[in-house]
């Protein structure tokens, strides 16, 4: 096909689109006129023309209800199984935060930081000890002394007789505060070489207020310590 | 309420500013708004996607499938005026991507069948042995090989020629759907219409 026959099929297709300008529309009729090959031409695109306007029509008696009531029924479908996603993502979501590895953390930082603040909690601790008035600074540890020291004396006299004067010592242990805030006491019968130093507890002394006279195992609450 | 799809610039214009109110109804939640959009495109989304499919069936299941997603899109869609031609472009690509599927599947059981020819085939036949005529015979032989030459034709050449010289939707929106230049649509029409003419001679004389 030369370029002269290519340039008027071009013109010829146009044509049934009423896409020409007056200037093409009269060069493609004076072409049909003096021209039998492009007479012809111009008459296999009108009948192709037609041809493809009625390609494949749709087929009658399409419910054009039913086919909207589906659409209808898949965009609920698909709205449902959105919002189903959305809160199923949002689950994931959490979930990945609380099983995501830890970020990179500055462990000697943090140890610094921690250090410093229960030195700072000690350091406070101590002051408000510092601040407690005079009388239970020193009176009240006396007064634990005093008592401990009145057990110690008055017990041989009262409670057994004294085989063997060296005994003038009894240990009193204090246990440790339970949950329940209570403190027992107990008294060691046993005779004791003063000279063991070292078999002595260590630990606090402590006035405990009962009801009656204390025996050993009597738990008291609101002991205090020292 | 009208159902037919817009065809003059007029209509284009105010189609598109219905279908921008219809969009905005839509995203804000108000759902029977995507109703009035079925409605206006079904009808132009069917034909054009049986038009490239040949089986109505397969047609509706694409448009659903097309409507569905650009339900799902549609805070995605940049020009709400443009819904039709954004909508006819999905149902373009399902069509051609159904297609290409069900070629593959024909492919995998029969070497010899296609489907839309094989319905055509099929439909040509029925027509022919009811009316029992050449005329009709003739034709049947005319509707196979104008679907086989039309279904040689490259993508863009049979969409544009489907959507523009058989649907008849303005160039301009043809442009819009294929994601072209007007002067594009033109050129593969011009390709579509001058390969048709030499497959189909015989079929084309007086």
């Amino acid at each position: 096909m030369n370029e002269k026959s290519e340039q008027l099929e071009a013109l010829l297709s146009r044509c049934l689109d009423d896409d020409l300008t007056a200037e093409e529309q009269a060069r493609i009729r004076r072409a049909i006129a003096e021209d039998s090959e492009a007479a012809t031409t111009a008459k296999r695109y009108e009948r192709l023309n037609q041809i493809l306007r009625s390609y494949r029509p749709l087929p009658g008696g399409l419910d054009w209800r039913v086919f909207f009531q589906n659409v209808s029924d898949r965009i609920d479908e698909a709205r449902s199984a959105e919002e189903s996603a959305k809160l199923d993502n949002a689950l994931d979501d959490s979930l990945e935060n609380w099983t995501k590895p830890l970020p990179d953390i500055d462990w000697d930082a943090f140890k610094a930081r921690v250090s410093a603040a229960v030195h700072q909690e000690a350091a406070a601790t101590h002051a408000t000890a510092a601040r407690r008035p005079a009388m239970v600074r020193w009176f009240a540890p006396l007064a634990a002394a005093a008592a401990i020291a009145l057990t110690v004396w008055w017990y041989p006299w009262t409670e057994t007789e004294v085989d063997d004067p060296s005994r003038s010592i009894v240990v009193v242990a204090l246990d440790m505060p339970t949950d329940d805030r209570q403190i027992s006491i107990s008294f060691d019968e046993t005779p004791v070489d003063p000279g063991q130093g070292d078999d002595f507890p260590v630990g606090s002394s402590a006035i405990a207020v009962g009801p009656g006279r204390i025996e050993t195992g009597d738990a008291f609450d609101e002991a205090y310590f020292y | 309420m009208s159902d037919a799809a817009p065809q003059s610039q007029i209509e284009i214009d105010e189609a598109g500013r219905l279908d921008a109110e219809a969009v905005a109804r839509t995203l804000a939640g108000d759902t029977s708004a995507y109703d009035v959009l079925i409605e206006r495109y079904q009808r132009r989304a069917v034909a054009v996607s049986y038009r490239l499919l040949g089986n109505i069936e397969d047609a509706m299941d694409v448009c659903q499938d097309a409507y569905v997603r650009a339900f799902k899109s549609l805070d995605s869609l940049q020009q709400p005026a443009r819904f039709g031609a954004w909508l006819m472009r999905i149902v373009s690509n399902l069509s051609l991507n159904y297609r290409r599927g069900r070629k593959t599947n024909l492919s995998l059981t029969t070497d010899d069948e296609d489907g839309g020819v094989h319905e055509n085939q099929v439909a040509a036949q029925s027509q022919a042995s009811n009316s029992g005529g050449t005329d009709a015979l003739q034709s049947a032989e005319a509707d196979q090989a104008i679907t086989a030459a039309i279904e040689a034709l490259p993508e863009q050449q049979r969409l544009s020629l489907v959507l523009f010289a058989v649907e008849q939707i303005p160039q301009k929106e043809v442009a819009e759907i294929l994601e072209c230049s007007v002067e594009m649509v033109k050129w593969n029409v011009f390709q579509a219409r001058k390969a048709l003419k030499k497959a189909l001679a015989e079929y084309l004389e007086e």
